[in-house]
């Protein structure tokens, strides 16, 4: 099924001014006018040639680093901004949650703000007025209705914000980086209330950098970077590719600062008369492979390069590679990997997964408390041993990386590259994927 | 399916399709205006009495002016104009001032100075109202011309409104404005027969140019249209009427096609 697209994007392009020295009083701005030097100004695009659909009853997730142009994007659908070149088209009616109770009045009670917001959405008195009580109910906040909400906490002023826009039944809702309001049960309230949005057919654009939101709450996924569109397709691909730019981000990153340090102690070094050493052409070449690994196609693997995962093999409790296992039998995930240079304090991750996607575990050494001092240059591996195999039979798929000692940035991450399966054996469990150390124990009440 | 470019047609049909928000936006400033205050809406009358005692004691006791009915001519001069000052100098500032939700939520920019200019014609009508009796005490009747009332009040809410549409637009870009308005304001107060009876101005000894900035004030015809009606019991002339209907129109249009104009980009620059 392939319904029409409610909200189009042809083209879109916006640019924005920046004010070097900021003018805004007349003296400034006419003093400006007339010697032009002391006030510059710098225009770069925010976005530049997005071109994307959402059809009706999709659920797009706009994903991408700060400054990307995700919040500029969700104002041009918004309409609280026009392109500058392209356009935008929006069939039906727009909510925004751009910032939850945007317009409430601090002096007025939470009822006469539920009037005052939902006007400022664009819906009329009848309308909110049929829906006032769920709007109360689902805020839970009947006790403070007619209290002013300058009393009111972050929480309860969020939630009232939230209750409002998912009541006023919009066509099209925009969401940004407002999923986490309240507690846990208020939480599940949200999400219950996005599926049933998603359930009746109606669009919803999300910002956020919670990529776990976007996997699960998401159809598909835009992510942009410096303005233009990365990767617009399925939300677990854009998510891969975004891990990626992160880690490309990152590496140029430390490549710049490392220059910048170089060039410092060069400069000191000349400066005390002795001439630099020749370590830096080895690093240039590691650098070169670095870009390889994070530029190759594979969407399934990511990281900054600087250890190389180079496989990973699976052993027997005799230590003999083997590709399938029995349950309750010793398993050995053995990760090679390649440092070019010393590497402090890494941690090595895996996880497992099922022919489904579904995740079983994902330890990391760090959290099992095992600490390593340090690895590289060179080659080596690392063992993930599980004595007794708790998986039932079926096909698993295997994770491997390797991480900073910040537990953030990816040396080399393969997203279920490896796998090895699982086959009959003496355990007669069938369903599910895990066999519990479990036991049965009956105490019957009937008599015997 | 909407265009992101709106065109004026799709403003004036926004304006409607919004009405109930401008409702609210003036039920809430007339709310939060005299919330916690225990003499409320009094304030405006008393702050009104004072300015007319203050007046009259100038003009007939240091001045020695003499003048026949001063508080109701007063009264008349003093509450339109007041409605109109109140309305440019809290409209100036208030699409600035609305900057967080103009950048967060959609809708017709323009509502923001309308309401404020709605409201403070509400606060004006309940002051008139509550000082109409006082009319019967000077010996003005009730009569057949008042029916003309509502007509002038309309324009003077249309003409405010152009003006505060183009002042508000105007302070986006330069802060200036504020200081600018509150000093043309003070000029304007006295360039307008307000406290003081325009026949002493137009008089035979009066300069030209002083005459012309009287008769040219759209204030001033905008007084004296109110002045016709309660002061001299009569109809204002046809030709007050084709000043007034010139003036309102080419300011509200001016005002409405600047911030019309300028509106997609408040989000940005502010």
């Amino acid at each position: 099924m392939k319904a029409e697209p409610v909200i189009a994007g042809r083209n879109l392009s916006k640019k924005f001014t920046i004010h070097h020295l900021k003018t805004t009083n007349l003296k400034e701005r006419i003093l400006g006018m007339v010697h032009r030097k002391n006030y510059t100004r710098e225009t770069f695009w925010a976005l530049r040639d997005v071109e994307f659909e959402v059809r009706r009853g999709e659920t797009l997730g706009l994903i991408g680093p700060n400054g990307s142009g995700k919040s500029t994007l969700l104002q041009l659908i918004a309409r609280i901004i026009l392109p500058d070149q392209g356009s935008i088209t929006i069939d039906g009616r727009v909510a925004a949650l751009l910032e939850l109770g945007a317009g409430f009045n601090p002096d007025l009670s939470g009822r006469e703000n539920i009037f005052l917001n939902s006007s400022i959405l664009g819906f009329g008195r009848r309308e909110i007025e049929s829906k006032l009580e769920d709007i109360i109910a689902f805020s839970e906040l009947e006790r403070f209705i007619d209290t002013p909400v300058r009393n009111y906490s972050t929480g309860m002023y969020a939630r009232l914000g939230f209750s409002i826009a998912v009541h006023v039944d919009p066509d099209i809702l925009l969401v940004d980086e407002v999923l986490a309001v309240g507690d846990e049960a208020f939480a599940r309230k949200c999400s219950e209330k996005f599926d049933l949005f998603r359930k009746r057919e109606k669009t919803i654009v999300i910002v956020t950098h919670d990529l776990d939101a976007v996997e699960r709450l998401c159809d598909r996924a835009l992510l942009l970077h410096k303005g233009e569109v990365i990767t617009l397709g399925k939300a677990r691909d854009a998510i891969i590719d975004y891990h990626r730019l992160v880690a490309r981000l990152q590496r140029r990153q430390e490549k710049d600062e490392r220059a910048r340090l170089k060039r410092q102690r060069d400069a000191a070094q000349s400066s005390a008369g002795t001439a630099g050493d020749g370590s830096g052409e080895d690093e240039e070449t590691a650098e070169e492979q670095m870009e390889q690994v994070s530029y190759s196609e594979d969407r399934s693997r990511w990281g900054t390069g600087e250890v190389i995962i180079t496989g990973v093999t699976f052993h027997n409790e005799r230590d003999e590679e083997e590709s399938d296992f029995r349950t309750g039998e010793k398993l050995v995930a053995r990760i090679h990997f390649r440092a070019e240079a010393k590497i402090l304090e890494p941690v090595f991750g895996v996880a497992l997964f099922d022919r489904n996607g579904v995740q079983i575990n994902g330890p990391n050494s760090y959290f099992c408390d095992y600490r390593i001092e340090s690895i590289g240059p060179g080659t080596g591996h690392m063992d993930y041993i599980v004595e007794n195999l708790p998986l039932l039979t079926g096909k698993y798929l295997f994770s491997a990386a390797v991480y900073r000692k910040d537990l953030r940035t990816p040396f080399d991450h393969h997203e279920r590259s490896f796998s090895f399966r699982v086959i009959e054996g003496q355990v007669r469990e069938r369903l599910g994927l895990v066999q519990l150390d479990n036991r049965w124990s009956l105490n019957s009440g009937g008599g015997q | 399916m909407q265009k992101s470019r709106l065109t004026i047609s799709g403003e004036l049909r926004g304006l409607l399709d919004y009405k109930e928000l401008v409702r609210n936006l003036v039920v809430r400033d007339l709310k939060l205006k005299y919330k916690g205050s225990v003499l409320g809406f009094f304030w405006s009358l008393i702050n009104t009495l004072i300015m007319l005692m203050v007046y009259w004691f100038v003009f007939t006791v240091v001045f020695y002016v003499d003048l026949e009915n001063f508080p109701v001519y007063f009264i008349l001069g003093y509450l339109p104009w007041n409605f109109f000052v109140v309305s440019l100098m809290t409209a100036c500032s208030s699409i600035v001032d609305n900057g967080g939700l103009i950048k967060k939520v959609y809708f017709p920019r323009m509502i923001i100075p309308l309401s404020i200019v709605l409201s403070s014609f509400v606060q004006f009508l309940l002051t008139f109202v509550v000082l109409l009796p006082a009319l019967w005490w000077f010996d003005i009747r009730l009569n057949f011309s008042m029916v003309a009332l509502p007509g002038v009040m309309i324009l003077h809410i249309l003409f405010t409104s152009g003006v505060c549409f183009f002042v508000s637009t105007i302070y986006v870009y330069f802060r200036d404005t504020k200081h600018f308005l509150e000093i043309l304001v003070t000029i304007w107060f006295w360039a307008t027969p307000i406290v003081y009876p325009i026949a002493k101005v137009t008089g035979a000894n009066a300069p030209m140019v002083v005459k012309k900035i009287l008769l040219y004030n759209p204030m001033t015809q905008f007084i004296n249209a109110y002045r016709d009606i309660l002061f001299l019991s009569g109809f204002p002339s046809l030709r007050r009427w084709l000043a007034l209907g010139a003036v309102t129109l080419v300011t509200l249009v001016i005002g409405f096609l600047v911030f019309h104009r300028q509106q997609p980009k408040f989000a940005e620059t502010l």
